[in-house]
């Protein structure tokens, strides 16, 4: 069967896109360009500014780790992401900040579990984990990371990981990644719509363009 | 006081992939549709605005937000379990267009045997074979019926593919009308390495535009693409496709920021209506000659559940206690390898730019010995690894913290690559869903309840496509493989069931064009009707059979119409 006859046998044509787009009904479509859709709210659009965005998160009134609990806290992301010749700290990059600021709102759900977990982590470096050395406080996050803490609330650890990762590696608008520490670590060019194939190739060189998602939004 | 508007001809619930491709079809047959759609109209500016893997996708699902995320279903194992906690995010969308704003993009056709799975699987392997417990049945539809439809899905809203190049792909009168997506570094080693396996990999068939297309431009491999609305116009979803032609007749009136509470039936049990919610909190009764429900598996289930009234006590299409039943959810079997030093580099691009296998999917391979039956689809995709997502991306027993962590993440996380099975899971007496008495939603208006695990059947498939990809990988020169067995979601973006399709309304809610058994003039459409799940994504189905089923609606409405 011809693909002619095959169409014919389908009553209904449903639409003739080209006709549509001569009509000026819709848009091309085109890159970088606003798309009007009938029906759709006011376009926000912004261009792409050539210059690098300068993201923080907007800063909250009431944060809730205590003075305390935030000290342990930093301690335990420099002890995640330590300064070394791969970039800078977790609170160099503001980490802890991310943290701190994500327990009042998408991560309040965790607060109980830090609240109760890193008195934990004092404890077991004799009263302050923050002023311990260096390998003692390795030597608690190891036995944390195993599941032989004494008094670990339950997946303490691993916790304080994801949240780490999440602070190092999300978008700067967040309050983490300062300066794109973490995106330079992994590698991350940024929001970059145009991937050509040579930037795809295995072992490519993606430059950092240190593009955050706040270019694109309204200020 | 419920404020009683003008009749129209059909409305339609929920404008996704399903609802958008029936107005479409419906506009163009002339007939007038308002279409109900709980989200907002956005605009590329809307989806940019939500680049950020953080917000956008892991903790607000934005898309989400005007109603989904407040009605996620709860879920527990079986009968005599209680609630447990849901492991994966919630990642369904409103707004018009539905989730097929942010769906990948994989737009496969179903096979043959895939309608035919009792049939094929009994002639065989036997009776035997079906697993106890399983509801394994035909589709009331072949895949000869349904293939012009698929044709005028993969032309006219736009799919990317090689026609001709998976050995296992069902008879297609006429290819894809674009090439595939761009086959670039580490898809080409894919390809290398399941060919060297003795293996038959091809492009997947996408539905995004790969050069420009109608009007659209080719896309750009941003990898903002699972889970983001398309910043470039270039992912076909019903919105900038089907939905904008039905818009352009005039025949069809969109309204956002309507929530459906109920389905109106008259006395003799045929629908009237609809009501709903609108923006101000007004409640609004929309009379129609048809009504099409398209508001995904789990809605679809709550609404029919939800709307009793006298002719229909235990909710619309339940009279035979079919409604909920028969619900599944797609599996996934992962296996990882590590090539020191390399570079895969699959951060960017989009889940639909890939290469697969249909080696293990369906009934491709012998299972006399495997104690299973049915397979996956297995994938190697540039996997648009943004990096929260790559950082966890630690081989077992390597360091996951500390200078060596760091070290790892500048120098060795982009040599880590992944196969991902999709497996397919039968159908099963005790997997169902119904309207759990203790969990409601923000308006007190009770939740789905998914009672779901994975059987005997599918873990046995999960170990076996385990071995297979690990040894895969380790045969490719991999020095480290690892692999998941098969991982349950049993809240899920790949869900199915609760409103089967079939001939027999003793074990079916729906008929072949998607309509009620007992109330003609209502449609149901989308997977909640798929009587199987297959290895493949579901999404090019729903378009194509939602589209047939429209045609069906248009013709006939005459008759059935209120």
């Amino acid at each position: 069967m011809s693909d002619e006859s095959r169409t014919a046998t389908l009553p209904i044509q449903v639409f003739d896109r080209r006709a549509l787009i001569r009509s000026g009904a819709v848009a091309s479509g085109a890159a970088l360009a606003s798309v009007p859709m009938a029906g759709g709210r006011p376009g926000r659009w912004m261009q792409v500014r050539g210059k690098q965005a300068t993201p923080g998160a907007t800063p909250i009134a009431e944060l809730p780790l205590t003075k305390a609990e935030l000290a342990t806290l930093r301690a335990v992301v420099d002890r995640i992401f330590p300064a070394d010749d791969y970039g800078p700290s977790g609170t160099e990059a503001g980490v802890d900040v991310y943290i701190n600021q994500s327990l009042a709102t998408h991560n309040a759900g965790l607060l109980p579990l830090l609240q109760q977990g890193l008195p934990v982590l004092d404890a077991a470096a004799g009263g302050s984990f923050a002023t311990a050395t260096t390998d003692a406080q390795d030597t608690i996050l190891t036995s944390a990371e195993a599941g032989e803490l004494d008094g670990d609330p339950g997946g303490l650890f691993a916790t304080l990981l994801e949240l780490a990762r999440q602070g190092m590696f999300a978008d700067p608008i967040h309050g983490g990644n300062v300066d794109f520490a973490g995106w330079d670590l992994i590698g991350y060019p940024g929001v970059k719509l145009v991937w050509t194939e040579a930037d795809q190739e295995i072992d490519a060189e993606v430059t950092p363009e240190h593009i955050s998602v706040a270019q694109y939004r309204e200020n | 006081m419920v404020q009683r508007l003008p009749a129209t001809d059909v409305v339609i619930v929920g404008l996704g992939a399903a609802g958008g491709v029936a107005s479409g079809v419906l506009t163009a047959a002339g007939l007038k549709v308002v279409g109900l759609e709980a989200g907002d109209y956005n605009t590329v500016n809307d989806y940019l605005a939500e680049y950020d893997e953080l917000e956008g996708f892991y903790f607000k699902n934005t898309l989400g937000e005007a109603k989904v995320n407040h009605e996620v279903p709860t879920w527990r194992p079986n009968p005599s379990s209680p609630n447990q906690p849901l492991a994966s995010p919630w990642r369904m969308a409103n707004g018009v267009g539905g989730s097929s704003v942010h769906w990948t993009g994989q737009s496969w056709r179903y096979r043959e045997d895939d309608f035919l799975i009792r049939t094929s699987t009994v002639e065989r392997y036997g009776m035997q074979a079906l697993p106890t417990g399983s509801t394994v049945v035909d589709w009331p539809i072949t895949y000869q019926e349904l293939e012009p439809y698929y044709e005028q899905v993969e032309h006219q809203i736009g799919v990317a593919g090689a026609g001709g190049t998976n050995p296992f792909e069902s008879p297609r009168a006429a290819d894809y009308p674009m090439p595939p997506l761009r086959q670039v570094g580490a898809l080409e080693w894919a390809y290398e390495a399941m060919s060297a396996a003795g293996y038959h990999p091809f492009p997947s068939p996408a539905a995004i535009t790969s050069v420009d297309y109608e009007g659209r431009p080719a896309c750009s491999y941003c990898g903002y693409c699972t889970g983001f609305g398309c910043w470039n116009d270039s992912k076909s979803s019903s919105l900038v496709t089907t939905i904008r032609a039905a818009e352009a007749t005039g025949n069809l009136e969109i309204r956002t920021r309507a929530r459906v509470t109920q389905i109106l039936t008259d006395d003799q049990g045929r629908a009237t209506g609809v009501v709903y919610v609108d923006a101000e909190g007004s409640e609004i009764e929309q009379p129609a000659s048809a009504v099409i429900v398209s508001t995904y598996v789990y809605e679809n289930n709550r609404l029919l559940m939800l709307s009793t009234s006298d002719s229909h006590p235990d909710g619309i299409g339940n009279s035979t206690g079919q409604l909920g039943k028969h619900y599944s959810a797609h599996a996934y079997v992962g296996a990882y390898g590590v090539f020191p030093g390399r570079n895969f580099n699959v951060g960017s691009g989009t889940g639909a730019q890939s290469v697969a296998m249909d080696d293990f999917n369906g009934d491709n391979f012998d299972h006399s010995d495997l104690g299973f039956i049915r397979g996956a689809v297995v994938n190697f995709s540039m996997a648009e690894s943004a990096p929260i997502a790559l950082s966890r991306n630690v081989a077992p027993g390597r360091p996951q913290w500390g200078s060596a962590y760091k070290r790892y993440l500048k120098e060795d996380v982009g040599s880590v690559f992944s196969f991902f099975g999709q497996l397919e899971v039968l159908t099963y007496e005790d997997n169902f869903l119904d309207l759990d008495p203790d969990a409601v939603d923000q308006y007190g208006i009770p939740r789905i309840r998914v009672t779901f695990e994975l059987k005997d059947n599918e873990l046995a498939a999960g170990t076996f496509l385990s071995e297979k990809l690990e040894a895969l990988a380790r045969d490719a020169g991999a020095t480290d493989t690892w692999s998941t067995g098969a991982m349950l979601i049993p809240v899920n973006s790949h869900a199915y069931g609760g409103t089967r399709m079939g001939t027999d309304p003793a074990t079916s809610v729906t008929n072949r064009y998607g309509q009620v058994h007992d109330v003609p003039n209502l449609l149901v459409l989308g997977g909640s009707n798929f009587p199987s799940i297959t290895g493949y994504n579901p999404t090019e189905t729903i378009y194509a059979h939602s589209w047939y089923a429209a045609e069906h609606l248009a013709n006939t409405i005459g008759a059935i119409g209120r």
